[in-house]
């Protein structure tokens, strides 16, 4: 393998960025010392150790450049650190000229030192960058946050079981306030006089006084200031944090309309139908807005290399389902598999059958070979066999596909009977079965067997209307509405 | 001087000035300036990959030797593609979708002062009158969604689709209103949703496009190709517009005395040349002419069987209500099916001629405004269907909407009552609906006041569909971006919200 030079230079980076680090700083220190009466012998030193400064913070630049180009580092702050970087580099340089040739032009001076105080800056700044991209994001304040994080710990998320017996206010209200208000309203910050986390500095309020509107919801400073325009200044919790959801404000909204009960149990309160489902919910783990249920909530290992290269090699699209996950989607389309069969593709998928999850074979050859296959793949969610031409022998292989949710069986040879024989597939929630072998008098016992899954017949119509092709030419003659 | 002379001088002048119209503004700034300045420089003229830079950090960076090598998303998303159908001129909500009745009281009064007060229109003066609502409604299935009899074959699919009634924009004319939909900003220069959408998921199907542009209607839509541009994105990602009449791509039959392997090698000869001059300037817009030619060719042998419609059976055709050789909306809609069945990411639809404002009678709400309606309503309503049918609206979104709303207020051009009844530009409050992808069914959100002049509740803008598109396919607005210019762009600029309450 032939050495690649600025690979190796770039390895150098983080050596050579203490030069101008230490380099600069003392030169500051050097210049802003003989400033001094009693250190104005220093003075001649101050140019020589400028120009080092520079011309190290010149190759750790070039370095740092070699360095990005070839490592794996988050793009957003190594383009800060790089811009830092430069910026130290041409102002250290600038220093250097300015010192150098003094009096050149009016109010030179005040430049230069206003210069070299914004250097000092700038050194720390690129400094701390470079430290967070070895070190990773809040390697500094850790420690730090250890000590604030155990004042404010955050409410994990608790599942009630059973809501009606739940209390409002220690089971639903206050783990929202301790996420979403303690960070700023508690023991460790009061801010505008307000403190969230105590029932009796509730009621007493901030300092504009109390927030609850005494059981009026128009009154309440608190809800008032939940439901504000986002971009009003006034709006909590303020831009940037974490914001309750709908269904946070709603409960606020209930709790303190129904008069900011302490004490009262969920079934003492009287339930609005809005509120009702959200309280439902507390019941469950609600994944929110970014969960997918048709990928599991449990981790899983990742896939073969070898598997997947192999299939990509061979035109499968195979990609895991999102990032930071294993779970893997394949879709084969047809006419990119270099003439192998859909049997022999489903035989190469075996070794996925734990990452799996989504599988599109539609259009390819299979048969009940490949089907067994298919049977296998048991962390399946999603499967496409479309106008696959599969009959009920070969679906019936996929009886233990127990994760199943959505299957696509369009434009194949499947009838009723075959079918059935997957009835007692648990979370199955939508079959398509357009344009199958399903006898027009099956539908009533396939609906019989498959209570809670929605089998879609297709054959779908749109009539024709004369209105259609027509063309208005004229306003129609006024009407009465 | 000689004649010969003469020549010789002239012939070099020619070359002379040839040589200086190579060397362009910015080889002239990467050569004269030199040292630090040139590397700060070369990162502003960012892309040119002299360092074959690569971060393995994020998914969406730009692979510039595979640039439609198909990505992982950040997160599993519900949709897989997106079938916008944007109605270019801007359609009336107040005729199709939001019911006022108050407004039919105060039909041919003079708008009240309080509603002009401070606003602009783009083209009422002085005082107009208000025009109650030119169609009848009825509410339509579980949902009781509000459709007018001007949509017949939408009102019996209303429970598939959720509803955005208070849509707001900033913008009254035609171009920026539609930038603004499709690039996050008002002015040209910024990579339309589709464009965003490739380069962050590649395209499925080598063979096609990841993003196609269909238009009819007759009229491109104002902002002009722009609205499916990349903008600064490498180009390879911007829409590629097919024909919308005869074949959709050009040269699908060899020519006389040229077959295909021909036409094959003289590509490989072009990419040969363009794969030398990128060895020369390292520009990767050189790299995305080379896939460009690859793609197109690549269309032009597996068109007949993708993109054709013809080979669709009657039955799917009478559904749609196409017109077999013409260039309209229905084919397209048929055509985008089609596509999206065969892994298209995103595809495209403009159909232009929603603009009534009454001047004249294609463009009165009561008489071209209709045959508009009549021209999309059976194919919109088949799509959803067809799709539902083959198993695929759980997993594409189909967004139908235009750039803006129209006023509830007759247009008064220049203060005088236009020749037909008309409603000018409006951009406080109109409708859009979405349907599929992980879309509520039979969901209304956000209220107008009772003459639909003003959004009271549920407001969301051009920014809030953006974020919600990449949503459902898996992307963050807020951390999908491209560095351009040293900084990182988003879609959504710096707003945008999730529209979470019409998510299922």
């Amino acid at each position: 393998m032939p050495l690649n030079i600025t690979e190796l230079i770039g390895r150098f980076h983080p050596v050579l960025v203490h030069l101008p680090i230490g380099i600069l700083l003392f030169a500051l220190l050097l210049l802003w010392l003989s400033r001094m009466q009693k250190y104005s012998s220093l003075a001649p030193a101050v140019r020589i150790a400028l120009l080092l400064g520079a011309i190290s913070a010149i190759v750790s630049c070039i370095s740092g450049l070699f360095l990005a180009s070839n490592g794996d580092y988050d793009e957003q702050t190594v383009v800060l650190h790089k811009w830092m970087g430069l910026l130290v580099a041409m102002i250290s340089s600038s220093c250097y000229v300015l010192f150098s040739f003094p009096n050149s032009f009016q109010g030179q001076k005040k430049i230069a030192f206003g210069l070299s105080g914004a250097l000092f800056v700038m050194i720390f700044i690129t400094g701390h960058l470079g430290g967070t991209l070895t070190h990773g994001e809040g390697f500094l304040t850790e420690p730090l946050q250890k000590i604030f994080e155990d004042s404010v710990p955050l409410a994990g998320k608790k599942i009630i079981p059973n809501v009606q017996e739940a209390k409002v206010y220690d089971d639903i209200i206050q783990p929202l306030l301790q996420n979403k208000c303690y960070r700023c309203h508690s023991s460790v910050k009061q801010k505008g006089g307000l403190r969230l986390d105590t029932r009796e500095w509730i009621v007493k309020g901030g300092k504009d006084g109390e927030i609850l509107g005494s059981g009026s919801i128009e009154k309440s400073e608190l809800y008032k200031r939940l439901t504000l325009d986002p971009l009003e200044e006034h709006h909590m919790p303020p831009k940037g944090r974490p914001q309750p959801s709908e269904a946070e404000i709603a409960l606020i909204h209930w709790w303190i309309s129904s008069g900011t009960s302490f004490d009262k149990k969920v079934k003492d309160f009287n339930q609005p139908e809005k509120i009702k489902p959200i309280l439902l919910s507390l019941q469950s783990a609600d994944n929110g807005p970014k969960s997918n249920p048709e990928v599991p909530g449990t981790p899983v290992g990742a896939a073969p290399d070898s598997t997947l290269a192999k299939l990509r090699e061979l035109g499968v699209v195979i990609l895991p389902v999102g990032a930071g996950t294993n779970y893997l989607s394949a879709n084969i389309i047809s006419g990119q598999q270099n003439g192998l069969s859909g049997d022999q593709l489903a035989g190469m998928l075996e070794p996925l059958a734990t990452q799996l999850i989504w599988l599109k074979m539609g259009n390819t050859n299979l048969t009940e070979k490949g089907m067994r296959s298919i049977g296998r793949l048991r962390a399946l969610t999603r499967l496409n066999l479309d106008h696959t031409g599969i009959d009920d022998q070969a679906l019936s292989q996929l009886k233990g596909l127990d994760s199943l949710q959505y299957l696509n069986l369009v434009g194949t040879e499947v009838t009723a009977r075959g079918l059935i024989t997957l009835k007692a597939l648990p979370k199955l929630h939508s079959i398509y079965l357009y344009q199958t072998r399903i006898g027009r008098n099956d539908w009533e016992l396939l609906f019989r067997a498959f209570p809670k899954t929605k089998l879609d017949s297709g054959g779908y119509s749109v009539p024709f209307l004369p209105t259609d092709t027509a063309i208005v030419r004229q306003a129609p003659a006024k009407t009465t509405p | 001087m000689t004649r010969k002379e003469i020549h010789n001088q002239a012939l070099f002048n020619e070359a002379r000035m040839e040589t200086l119209r190579w060397v362009t503004r910015r080889h002239f700034l990467k050569d004269s300036v030199t040292g630090l300045g040139a590397m700060a420089l070369g990162s502003f003229l960012t892309g040119c990959d002299w360092l074959g830079s690569k971060s393995a950090t994020t998914s969406n960076v730009f692979d510039s030797a595979h640039p439609l090598a198909p990505k992982l998303p950040m997160f599993p998303g519900k949709a897989k593609s997106v079938i916008y159908l944007h109605m270019a001129g801007a359609p009336s909500q107040l005729e199709l979708f939001d019911y006022k009745p108050a407004l039919m009281k105060l039909d041919g009064q003079d708008c009240p002062q309080s509603l002009l007060e401070g606003k602009r229109f783009a083209f009422i003066r002085g005082v107009p009158k208000m025009l109650g609502p030119q169609a009848k409604f009825q509410q339509r299935g579980h949902s009781g969604a509000w459709v007018s009899d001007h949509l017949p074959h939408f009102a019996t699919v209303a429970d598939e689709v959720s509803f955005l009634k208070a849509v707001q924009t900033d913008q009254f004319n035609h171009a920026p209103a539609q930038l603004l939909m499709h690039t996050g900003g008002p002015r040209l220069g910024r990579p339309s949703m589709g464009a965003w959408v490739t380069y962050g998921l590649g395209t499925e199907n080598s063979n096609l496009p990841g993003f196609v542009v269909l238009t009819s209607g007759g009229k491109f839509p104002d902002a002009g190709k722009s609205v499916w541009g990349s903008g600064f994105l490498p180009s390879v990602y911007q829409g590629v517009q097919c024909r919308s009449e005869g074949d959709p791509v050009l040269f699908i039959k060899d020519p006389r005395g040229m077959d295909r392997d021909l036409r094959k090698a003289s590509i490989d000869a072009i990419n040969e040349v363009n794969r030398i001059s990128y060895e020369e300037f390292k520009d990767p817009e050189i790299l995305s002419r080379i896939s460009q030619y690859e793609m197109a060719f690549k269309m032009q042998t597996s068109v007949p069987d993708a993109m054709n419609i013809n080979d669709e059976p009657d039955y799917i055709h009478e559904m749609y209500g196409t017109q077999p050789n013409k260039a309209c909306f229905a084919n397209n809609v048929l055509l985008a099916r089609k596509l999206v069945e065969k892994g298209v990411r995103f595809v495209q639809l403009f159909d232009w001629g929603w603009d009534s404002h009454g001047s004249d009678a294609n463009l009165a709400i009561d008489i071209g405004f209709i045959n508009k309606c009549r021209s999309v309503d059976k194919a919109m309503t088949a799509l959803l269907l067809d799709l539902k049918q083959r198993g695929l609206l759980d997993e594409t979104l189909v967004i139908w909407g235009g750039e803006f709303g129209r006023t509830p207020m007759q247009e008064n051009r220049e203060g005088k009552p236009n020749p037909f009844k008309g409603r000018d530009h409006h951009t406080e409050a109109f409708t859009i609906w979405l349907a599929g992808g992980g879309i509520k069914q039979g969901f209304s959100f956000g209220e107008t006041d009772e003459i639909g002049y003003s959004a009271i509740s549920g407001k969301v803008s051009a920014f809030d569909i953006q974020a919600t598109v990449l949503n459902q396919l898996g992307f963050d607005h807020e951390k999908f971006t491209y560095n351009f210019l040293g900084r990182p762009f988003r879609l959504t600029d710096v707003r945008g919200r999730v529209i979470n309450e019409i998510l299922a």
